[in-house]
């Protein structure tokens, strides 16, 4: 910095240098979580672990969980783990059931999903195998075999779920664009539609209105206080037994989360 | 490669080539080398008007991944360029061909990225508007942006030569 260069010059060599490191960072640990499965096994919530969380809050908290929850999946850490879990939970809920009365509403909105699709703007042709990938999940078997273990389909579900969240922020704009700091067009462009955009609270606000399904997350944090639950749609659990989709929510990252009555 | 995931991909990019024959944004040509692979195209792009480019015809190749759409091409102009944004060995280095997760610039998140409701189409436009209006920010040819910044003369006579030569001369 001392050198007697113009701080322009300064500026783009400094730049240039950090870009190639942050790069090199980046890639190692895109390399490091591709190893990973993209959605894992279930385990017990007593084995669930966070590196960055300082030990004795987050055991705490754990043992919170524990008093009504008995389990976890992680997913893989790739800017796309609130929709994996989301659809992994969906799908497998309503695999569990299909022919219960909730079961098959969420058929219905899900086999819908392509004419609201394409009333927000987009092409069928662009969209209708992604559709397919979504709606094959309602198989059983399918859902089992590919859904979540092929990176190819398991994207493609996820891209599906954010053109779903891209449509409903359209249609509805009037219902979101009071959260947004900018733009609902950029946001979208920016935020929602390219894979490996993390989400914020828009975004599932809008997931959960499209598919109308109730969906309650865990906050575990570092903070020193009780852990968090925050219900997303609630006007959608009609009663007590309907399925909520639950979640768990570490700084940065969503994973699943089983509840004992489930 | 599944079989889905392959009859997906070719699907996407022959849509797209059909399109892109039927309706070319002016200034454009791309397609297929080659009838049997789908994976690389050539592409012609002509420099804009009123730009030290104009006059210029580009080759470019793209090369796409295997899971195109998810993941955006490749692509590598062939000829000499002399821009801000565009590695010496020529590859082009803008935000819509970021793959996600593999972005040098993610503290930057105000840019548009790539997601599969883009196109070769829209690539193409946005490289266009990228030789009118180079971003010397976050360059991919430091000494270019730093010619762009404090010589604009010398750089618009070096781009010149990029010119005569793409033609030939």
């Amino acid at each position: 910095m001392d050198s007697p260069k113009s701080p322009t010059e300064n500026e783009i060599n400094y730049g240039n240098l950090s870009d190639d490191t942050i790069i090199d960072y980046e890639t190692l640990i895109k390399e490091e979580e591709e190893q990973r499965p993209l959605v894992s096994e279930y385990d017990d919530i007593s084995n669930y672990k966070v590196n960055y969380i300082d030990s004795e809050i987050f055991s705490k908290k754990i043992d919170q969980l524990k008093k009504t929850c008995k389990g976890y999946r992680s997913v893989r850490k790739d800017g796309n783990c609130f929709y994996r879990s989301f659809s992994y939970k969906y799908f497998e809920l309503y695999n569990k059931n299909p022919s219960s009365k909730w079961s098959k509403e969420m058929k219905k909105i899900g086999e819908n999903t392509i004419n609201v699709l394409t009333s927000a703007n987009f092409e069928k042709e662009t969209i209708e195998d992604f559709y397919e990938f979504f709606m094959d999940s309602y198989d059983e078997k399918k859902f089992k075999e590919a859904s979540f273990t092929d990176d190819y389909t398991s994207n493609g579900i996820v891209f599906y779920l954010r053109l779903i969240c891209s449509a409903e922020l359209k249609l509805n704009h009037e219902k979101y664009e009071m959260f947004l700091e900018e733009p609902l067009e950029s946001f979208i462009a920016k935020q929602v539609e390219p894979l490996g955009r993390d989400v914020d609270n828009v975004q599932i606000m809008a997931i959960v209105n499209a598919l109308k399904v109730c969906i309650n997350i865990a906050y575990l944090d570092s903070t020193d206080y009780d852990v968090n639950w925050i219900k997303f749609g609630e006007e959608y659990q009609k009663d007590p037994s309907s399925p909520v989709i639950n979640l768990l929510f570490t700084p940065g990252h969503y994973d699943m989360l089983y509840r004992d009555n489930e | 490669m599944s079989f889905r995931q392959r009859s997906t991909t070719l699907k996407r990019l022959m849509k797209e080539y059909k399109e892109l024959t039927l309706n070319a944004p002016e200034g454009i040509i791309a397609g297929p080398i080659s009838e049997t692979n789908f994976f690389k195209w050539e592409a012609l792009v002509s420099g804009p008007e009123k730009t030290p480019y104009e006059g210029g015809i580009f080759p470019a190749i793209l090369t796409f991944p295997n899971d195109y759409p998810l993941n955006p091409p490749v692509m590598e102009f062939t000829c000499e360029m002399w821009h801000p944004n565009i590695y010496k060995n020529g590859k082009v280095c803008i935000s819509i061909l970021h793959a996600p997760g593999n972005d040098p610039n993610m503290y930057e998140s105000s840019n548009e990225r790539w997601s599969p409701v883009q196109s070769v189409e829209k690539i193409l436009l946005s490289v266009v508007s990228m030789l009118a209006e180079p971003n010397d920010e976050s360059p991919a040819n430091v000494d270019a942006a730093k010619m762009y910044r404090t010589n604009r003369e010398e750089f618009n006579k070096r781009v010149r030569k990029t010119v005569e030569k793409s033609l030939g001369f």
